[in-house]
C-alpha cells in the first residue's frame, strides 16, 4: 500500500478523533483544520486538484476561521459542562454510530461490483470541470447562486442590529463591541465563496 | 502489498462519517456539533471524489464542488444563528435549548 | 428554457421585492406582501396558459436534469398556491417582525423557487441543490423573530437536524453514484434493469436508505421527526405554515420520484419497511399530540401523523396510492393554511399560542371560529370534508393491496386507531372555541379583507375537495401517471 496514503489517512483520522474528544474548543477547531487539510491532501492524491484546492481554500481558509471567530465570540466553557462520561446520549450515540459503521463497513467489504482497481488515472483539468459546470451542470450552478444570495440575505438579517433598544444596551454592556463585527465577517465569507 | 484501492478510501470516508455522527450525538456544544456536521459532509465528499476517480467520471467532482459551496453558505448562516443565540442567552449548549416544553 | 420560466419569474419577483423595499416608506413595507401575493397569482394563472403543451408528454431539459410532466406541474401549482396564502398570512404577521419584513417575503419566494425546482428534479444533484435552497432559507425564516428566544432556538434546532439529514443525503448520493456511476434518475433506473444484481448490492441499498433518511427528515417521518414539534412551536407562524405545507410537499414529491422513478426495483422489496415507518409515524404523532396545550405544537404533532397517512400511499405501491397522496396533500394544504391563518390572527395581540386564546372565538369573530372548526374537522377526517375523502382514498389503496400481504390489514387497523385518537385532540380545540368556561375577552377581532379572502378560499376548497371529488381526483390520477411508465422498457430496444 502506498505509504503516503497511509500517513495521510492515519493523520486525518487521528486528528478527527482528537477533534471529537478534546475538551478545549480551540484545540478542537485546530484539530478540525488538520482533518480538513488531510482530506484536501487525499483529494490531491486522487488526481482531483481543483476540488482539493477548493477544499483548502474554503474549509481551511474560510470555514475554520469563521468557526474560530464564533468560538471567540461565544467564549463557551465547554469543559465545565461536559464532565459526565456516561449519559443517555452517549449510549444512544454509541448504538447509532455502531449500527452505521458496521453496516457501512460490511457493505464495503461484501460489494463485488466495485470497478477494477487498476484504472488509469483520468486527467481532470480545471478546464474540463469548468466546461462541465457551464454545460451539463449550468442549472444547479445557477440554483447555487440563488442559494448563496439567500444565505447572504439571511446572515445579514440574523446579524442585524436589533431594534429593541433595551436589549442592545444590555448586550453591549456584557460583551463590549466585538459583536458588531460579525455581520461583516459573514458577508465577506459568503462573497469570498462566490 | 496491495495497491491503494477504492475500498481503502471508502473505509477512511466511512470512518470519518461515523466519527462526525458520534460528535453530533455526544457532544453538547453547538459549535462542536456544527464542526462534526462539516466533518460528515467532508466524508461524503471524500467518497464522491474516490468514486469519481475510480469510475473515471467527472460527475462526482462536480457534485463535490456544489457540496463545498453549499456547506460554506450553511456555515455563514449557521454561525450567525449560533452567535445570535449566544447574545440572547449567553450560552451555546444544547442543554440550554429548553425554552419550549415537551 | 421554457421549462423553468415559472421559477425564473418567481426569482425575478423575489429580487424585485428586495429592490422595491428601497423605495417604500417604512410603514408601508408590509404591503409589499400583497404585491408579491398578487404577482404570484398572475404567475399561477400564467401557468395554466404557458404550460399546457406539456400535456403531450414529459419534456426534459438541461441534460435531463429537469423534467416537466404532469406531476411537476401539479406540484408547481401546489407550491404557488401555498406561497400566495402564506404571503397573505405574513402580512398579518408583519407587526411582530421588527425589521426586514421585505427580506421575509423575499426569502419565502426563494424557498418557493427551491420547492418548484424540487418538483421538477430528475437528477440527484438537482435534488441536493433544491433541498439545500429550501433548507437554508428556512433556517432564516424560522429564526426571523430574533427578539424571541423560542424562534432562535427553533432556527438552531432546524439548522442542526437539517444539516445532519443533508449529510446523510450526500453520503447516500455518493454511494448510489459510486455503484451505478450515474446521478440521473432515468439512468439509474436503466442501470437497475440492465444489471439486476445491483438491487442486491449492499453499498447501493445503503445509499438508497441514506437518501430516504435525508428525505424522511423533510416530511417529518419517524424516526426523523424529533425536530418537528419544537420547530413548529418556536417559528413565526407563517414560517411554520410554509414548513408544514411547502417543505413537506417538497419532500413528498422527491420521495415519489426517487422511490418510483429512480429505484422502483428496490422499492418493490421494501414495502414492509414503508408499512412499519408509516404505522409508527401515525401512532407517534397521534399519541404525543394528546396532552399538548400549545396550538402550534399540537399542529406539529398533527403534521407528523399526517406524514404517516401520506406514507400509506407509498406503502401501497400502487397507482391508486400515488394518486391518493396527491389528493390528500391538496386537502392538507388548504386545511393547514386555514388553521395557521386563524392562529396567526387570534394571537396577534398576545404572546401566547396556548389553546386558551381560542376561548369565545365564535363571539369574537365567527368567521375565524368557523374556519378553524372546519380545519379541525377536516384534519380529524370526518365527512364530508377534504380530509375525510383523502384518508378514504389512502385507505382504499392500502386495502386493495391486502391480498398480497396481510400486513396491509394491520396497517389499516393502526390507521383507523390513530384517526380515532386524533378525534380527541382535534375536538379539544373545537371545545376550547365554543365551550370554554372562563371567557374574559369578548373584543371582536378585525380581519382584513385579504385574510378573509384567503380563509374563504381555504374553506371553499376544503368543502369542494370533500363534496365534489370527481374532477380533482381525475387531476391527481393524471398527475400520478408520470410515475408509472418505466422509461427503460422502450429504451431497452436500442441496446
Amino acid at each position: 500500500m502506498d505509504l503516503a496514503f497511509i500517513i495521510i489517512a492515519v493523520l486525518t483520522l487521528a486528528s478527527a478523533v482528537a477533534a471529537m474528544s478534546l475538551r478545549n474548543l480551540v484545540h478542537c477547531a485546530l484539530c478540525m483544520v488538520m482533518t480538513f487539510a488531510g482530506i484536501a491532501l487525499t483529494f490531491l492524491q486522487l488526481n482531483a486538484e481543483f476540488v482539493g484546492l477548493a477544499q483548502l481554500l474554503v474549509y481551511v481558509g474560510a470555514v475554520a476561521i469563521l468557526i474560530v471567530f464564533a468560538i471567540l465570540l461565544t467564549r463557551s466553557e465547554d469543559a465545565k459542562k461536559e464532565v459526565r462520561f456516561v449519559s443517555s446520549s452517549t449510549v444512544v450515540g454509541f448504538g447509532v454510530v455502531a449500527l452505521v459503521a458496521v453496516s457501512l463497513l460490511a457493505a464495503i467489504q461484501h460489494t463485488q461490483i466495485l470497478p477494477p482497481q487498476s484504472v488509469v488515472a483520468p486527467h481532470v483539468s480545471v478546464k474540463r470541470i469548468g466546461e462541465q459546470l457551464m454545460t451539463n451542470y449550468v442549472l444547479p450552478l445557477e440554483v447555487i447562486g440563488l442559494l448563496l444570495t439567500a444565505a447572504m440575505i439571511g446572515a445579514v438579517v440574523i446579524a442585524m442590529r436589533e431594534p429593541d433598544p433595551a436589549d442592545s444596551v444590555d448586550v453591549q454592556q456584557r460583551n463590549g463591541s466585538p459583536l458588531k463585527l460579525d455581520p461583516d465577517s459573514k458577508k465577506t465569507a459568503v462573497v469570498a465563496n462566490e | 502489498m496491495k495497491p491503494v484501492g477504492l475500498e481503502h478510501y471508502l473505509v477512511v470516508s466511512g470512518l470519518l462519517f461515523c466519527l462526525g455522527l458520534w460528535g453530533v450525538i455526544v457532544r453538547r456544544n453547538l459549535l462542536i456539533i456544527y464542526m462534526s456536521l462539516e466533518l460528515m459532509l467532508n466524508a461524503a465528499n471524500l467518497a464522491l471524489v474516490a468514486f469519481s476517480r475510480f469510475n473515471n467520471k467527472l460527475d462526482g467532482q462536480v457534485m463535490v464542488f456544489f457540496v463545498i459551496t453549499v456547506a460554506a453558505a450553511e456555515v455563514a448562516v449557521g454561525l450567525a444563528l449560533i452567535v445570535a443565540l449566544y447574545r440572547k442567552k449567553q450560552s451555546a449548549h444544547v442543554e440550554d435549548l429548553t425554552t419550549m416544553k415537551s | 428554457m421554457n421549462l423553468m420560466i415559472l421559477e425564473l419569474a418567481v426569482v425575478v419577483l423575489g429580487l424585485g421585492i428586495l429592490l422595491g423595499d428601497l423605495w417604500t416608506a417604512a410603514h408601508q413595507k408590509h404591503l409589499l406582501g400583497y404585491a408579491a401575493a398578487a404577482l404570484l397569482g398572475v404567475i399561477l394563472l400564467a401557468s395554466f396558459f404557458g404550460l399546457e403543451q406539456v400535456g403531450s408528454g414529459p419534456a426534459y431539459a438541461f441534460n435531463n436534469m429537469l423534467v416537466l410532466d404532469g406531476l411537476a406541474v401539479f406540484f408547481k401549482r401546489f407550491f404557488l398556491i401555498a406561497a400566495i396564502l402564506v404571503l397573505l398570512m405574513s402580512v398579518e404577521f408583519s407587526n411582530r417582525i421588527q425589521s426586514g419584513i421585505s427580506e421575509f417575503y423575499c426569502l419565502i419566494l426563494f424557498a418557493l423557487t427551491g420547492m418548484m425546482f424540487a418538483a421538477s428534479a430528475n437528477d440527484f444533484i438537482m435534488v441536493f441543490v433544491a433541498l439545500e435552497l429550501i433548507s437554508v432559507t428556512f433556517y432564516v425564516l424560522n429564526s426571523f423573530q430574533r427578539n424571541r428566544l423560542a424562534s432562535l432556538e427553533a432556527g438552531i434546532k432546524y439548522l442542526i437536524l437539517s444539516a445532519l439529514s443533508a449529510a446523510f443525503l450526500v453520503f447516500g448520493i455518493a454511494l448510489v453514484f459510486g455503484t451505478t456511476t450515474f446521478t440521473n434518475f432515468a439512468d439509474i433506473q436503466r442501470a437497475l434493469v440492465a444489471n439486476p444484481a445491483l438491487a442486491g448490492n449492499g453499498l447501493f441499498l445503503l445509499g438508497v436508505l441514506m437518501i430516504i433518511v435525508g428525505l424522511g427528515f423533510k416530511i417529518a417521518a419517524f424516526p426523523f421527526q424529533i425536530w418537528a414539534p419544537d420547530v413548529y412551536q418556536g417559528s413565526p407562524t407563517p414560517s411554520t405554515a410554509f414548513l408544514a405545507v411547502g417543505s413537506k410537499a417538497a419532500g413528498i414529491v422527491l420521495l415519489l420520484r426517487v422511490l418510483f422513478v429512480a429505484v422502483p426495483a428496490v422499492t418493490q422489496h421494501w414495502s414492509k419497511l414503508l408499512i412499519i415507518i408509516s404505522a409508527i409515524t401515525i401512532l407517534y404523532g397521534n399519541l404525543c399530540a394528546i396532552p399538548q396545550r400549545n396550538l402550534k405544537r399540537l399542529l406539529g404533532y398533527s403534521s407528523i401523523s399526517n406524514a404517516g397517512y401520506l406514507l400509506l400511499g407509498f406503502a401501497a405501491l400502487s397507482q391508486a396510492g400515488k394518486a391518493a397522496i396527491l389528493y390528500y396533500l391538496a386537502g392538507y394544504l388548504f386545511t393547514v393554511v386555514a388553521a395557521f391563518t386563524v392562529i396567526c390572527l387570534v394571537t396577534r395581540d398576545r404572546d401566547s399560542d396556548d389553546i386558551t386564546v381560542l376561548a369565545g372565538l365564535h363571539r369574537r369573530s365567527p368567521l375565524l371560529a368557523m374556519a378553524l372548526t372546519m380545519a379541525m374537522v377536516s384534519l380529524a377526517g370526518i365527512p364530508p370534508l377534504a380530509g375525510f375523502f383523502g384518508k378514504f382514498l389512502l385507505l382504499k389503496a392500502v386495502v386493495e393491496q391486502g391480498a398480497t400481504n396481510s400486513a396491509y390489514y394491520w396497517l389499516v387497523g393502526i390507521t383507523v386507531f390513530g384517526v380515532v385518537i386524533s378525534l380527541y385532540y382535534y375536538f379539544g380545540v373545537i371545545r376550547a372555541i365554543y365551550w370554554s368556561k372562563d371567557v374574559t375577552d369578548f373584543s371582536p377581532i378585525t380581519v382584513s379583507w385579504p385574510a378573509k379572502l384567503s380563509l374563504v378560499v381555504c374553506m371553499a376548497a376544503i368543502l369542494y375537495l370533500g363534496l365534489l371529488p370527481g374532477k380533482p381526483l381525475k387531476l391527481s390520477e393524471d398527475s400520478a401517471l408520470a410515475l408509472t411508465t418505466p422509461v427503460s422498457g422502450s429504451k431497452q430496444l436500442f441496446h
